[in-house]
């Protein structure tokens, strides 16, 4: 092996810090850059720089830096053969010029080469080199038919990715002819067996009479540059199908509202790409959404949008959505501002969810739900009547048979006088009572007449109290009014509610009738969630079959108003309640009713 | 008046069934002023705790708490099925009421005194005629 330009071995030892201080002061920063080279590169960088020799005096010879990681990645050797050229051609003919240009380039990269008008190298720099394993001989070598330049190939072919070289040496094959500049990208295979992305530039170098004499070029490592653009090609492909196979419609818009994108799914079910919504007009919230949003939602959806685009808050609307078919659905839109570092907004993001199925069941429910309620209406205004038609025939049936009673009585042979007087009493006490059950209804319905109001509830319970207190004192019975101290004031019929109350109270007191031990009567007020709960306790018999208590026929009092509870049930469940009956444990009977806490109307 | 020359010496025997006071007494009476000895009873079980073997007719109302109308039936129409028994009731949902056919007949709150009284006194008549046969 011999260095024709020094005569000196090529490589006189791996280029470290120990060689380093043997290097001229001058020259050190080139074997410095040299060692950066090796280290970034993984193979070693030769120079030519002055070293100091055993006697003392510098002397030009190569500086070969290793990469410092050399073990972790095979170097195949340079090899040279006896008699090889090394970096430059024994005739340079007319690429001179070419080659003055390649060692400019060298000073600067390191890497760089020159060959002639029909693509035969002459000079090859050692960076150049030992990066790809190759001399100079070893990238003239041909391996097949004709010239380069007529098609043939050169060793330099197997230096490069199969799959790039075509198309790179049609390229220069093409600017050796025409002398256009070469600008190509394509892999390269390193010394370490990798192929690795360069960028070569290479120009033409031109006589005084414009032929060309010759071309210099170089080769950077764009790897890095290529790898992150394949990673962030990939990461925009990776995030295109996220959006596209979200099960949502996406889209971004500009501050101003102006749509900048729609995600596929989303331009198929309105049938608008953005480009061709912007022929609709210009306006961020003109023709556009007034195309694609259902006329009656339109006036809202504009307004809230402007709204939002305005304050930055987040949009989140229902609406309808025309789908291209014409078929409109609904939807649930939202939109958040996405902001700068500054707070500024720079872009809105937009997700729009198709829930067509969702609200058609929702209505379909709350349109199941209303037909009960008015059923259960209808039921409980039939029940309600039959009690009161109930109450009265009970009085009627009894006044018609002592009437013929008392006709027969009277008729006899003698009269009976003393019973006819009797029955004639049973006739006045049972049409009183009937006058009294009509009295009652007309008293209770006309007095109601739906006027609600907000009402402190304690004190209507008190007042109730209040008002058969005398009754109970008389049958011996102790009223306990517990809890409610804290409620909100309830927006109800007070003349009704208190007509609840009285009637449950009357009742409890009844069921107590006969019984021995204590008569204790207890009202319970407290708030069970959105609703205030009112129980009535008494100590009486129980109840043997709460659910039916409510059936209007079902009353287990010799003097009836088996209709009261029928009543009590129909205004509670008008004021959007609940009442019902248990069993309790400490013996007697639990009358339970709720009645919704509800906001005072304005 | 033929019930009183019935197979049992004395006044026909009849039986009034209701929750509701008012209406056993105005039963009663009007029973009474046509010449029955009348029975009235605030429920089934007190009845039927009266025992039933004397009676010639029995008036019942159907909704009752414990033994409703119905139940009673049934009771006695097992220990004397050829007892007739009339349904009363206040009530508008038993019409059509498959189980008032096993009675003999049925009256609607505010009836027709006049038309029980015949009812009662043809069933009675009826039921002495089969005796007879």
């Amino acid at each position: 092996m011999k260095n024709p330009q020094q005569g000196a071995p090529p490589a006189s030892g791996a280029g470290g810090r120990d060689e380093l201080a043997l290097v001229h002061p001058r020259d050190r920063q080139a074997a410095e850059l040299a060692m950066a080279r090796a280290f970034r590169s993984g193979v070693p960088q030769i120079i030519t720089c002055r070293q100091r020799q055993a006697d003392g005096r510098y002397r030009a010879a190569p500086f070969r830096a290793e990469p410092a990681y050399g073990a972790a990645v095979p170097v195949a050797p340079l090899v040279q053969e006896p008699g090889e050229r090394w970096t430059e051609a024994a005739a340079l003919g007319e690429t001179a010029a070419a080659v003055e240009a390649a060692k400019v380039i060298e000073a600067m990269h390191g890497a760089a080469f020159a060959f002639d008008a029909t693509g035969h190298f002459t000079y090859a720099t050692p960076v150049a080199q030992t990066s790809i394993a190759m001399t100079l001989d070893d990238l003239n070598r041909r391996l097949d038919g004709p010239s380069f330049i007529e098609g043939g190939n050169l060793g330099w072919k197997l230096g490069v990715h199969p799959d790039d070289y075509e198309a790179a040496a049609t390229q220069l094959r093409h600017c050796l002819r025409t002398g256009e500049p070469f600008n190509f990208e394509y892999r390269v295979l390193r010394a370490t067996g990798a192929y690795v992305w360069h960028r070569f530039t290479i120009r033409p170098t031109r006589a005084a009479d414009g032929h060309i004499t010759g071309w210099y070029g170089v080769g950077l490592d764009i790897d890095v540059y290529k790898k992150t653009e394949a990673a962030l090609r990939d990461s925009e492909n990776r995030l295109r199908q996220l959006i596209e196979t979200l099960p949502a419609m996406v889209y971004c818009a500009r501050p101003d509202g102006r749509p900048t994108f729609r995600s596929e799914t989303l331009r198929r079910f309105i049938g608008l790409s953005v480009e061709e919504g912007e022929q609709l007009g210009p306006a961020p919230l003109g023709p556009t959404l007034a195309t694609i949003i259902h006329p009656d939602d339109l006036p809202e959806v504009q307004a809230h949008y402007r709204r939002c685009l305005g304050s930055g808050e987040l949009y989140s609307r229902r609406h309808r959505l025309r789908r291209a078919d014409g078929v409109y659905r609904w939807v649930q839109t939202r939109a958040a501002a996405m902001r700068n570092g500054n707070g500024d907004i720079v872009q809105w993001n937009g997700i729009c969810i198709d829930i067509d199925e969702q609200v058609r069941a929702e209505e379909a429910l709350s349109t199941a739900q209303e037909r009960l309620a008015r059923a259960g209406q209808a039921a409980s205004l039939a029940e309600l009547s039959a009690s009161i038609a109930h109450e009265v025939n009970q009085p009627l049936a009894a006044i018609v048979a002592n009437s013929q009673a008392a006709q027969r009585w009277l008729a006899a042979v003698p009269p009976n006088l003393e019973r006819a007087a009797v029955v004639v009493e049973r006739i006045v006490r049972d049409a009183n009572a009937a006058a009294d059950v009509v009295g009652h209804i007309r008293a209770l319905f006309q007095q109601g007449d739906g006027q609600r109001e907000s009402t402190p509830y304690r004190a209507l319970v008190a007042e109730a109290r209040a008002l058969i207190a005398e009754e109970a004192a008389r049958r011996g019975v102790r009223l306990v009014l517990e809890g409610g101290a804290a409620l909100p004031p309830l927006v109800i019929d007070r003349v009704q509610v208190q007509q609840v109350l009285v009637n449950l109270m009357r009742n409890g007191m009844e069921a107590m009738e006969g019984v021995a031990g204590p008569r204790d009567l207890r009202v319970r007020i407290r708030r069970a969630g959105t609703t205030v709960r009112t129980e009535v306790l008494d100590r009486g018999s129980g109840i043997a079959a709460p659910e039916r208590i409510f059936e209007p026929f079902f009353s287990t009092k010799v003097a009836g108003m088996g209709m009261g509870l029928a009543i009590c049930r129909s205004i509670v469940e008008a004021h959007g309640g609940r009442l019902w009956a248990e069993a309790h444990e400490g013996g007697g009977a639990r009358l339970v009713f709720t009645l919704p806490i509800l906001e005072a109307a304005p | 008046m033929s019930a009183v020359s019935g197979p049992l010496a004395g006044k026909p025997v009849a039986a009034i069934v209701d929750d509701d006071r008012r209406i056993v007494e105005s039963l009663v009476e009007l029973l009474e002023s046509a010449g029955y000895e009348a029975r009235g009873f605030a429920s089934a079980a007190g009845l039927l705790a009266a025992g039933l073997a004397d009676l010639q007719v029995l008036v019942t109302d159907i909704g009752m708490p414990g033994l409703d109308g119905f139940a009673l039936q049934r009771r006695v129409a097992a220990a004397r099925p050829e007892l007739p028994v009339f349904f009363i009731s206040g009530r508008d949902g038993f019409a059509g009421d498959p189980r008032l056919a096993r009675a003999r007949g049925f009256f609607r709150k505010p009836f027709d005194a006049i038309a029980l009284l015949g009812a009662i006194e043809a069933a009675i008549a009826t039921n002495e005629e089969e005796d007879k046969t």
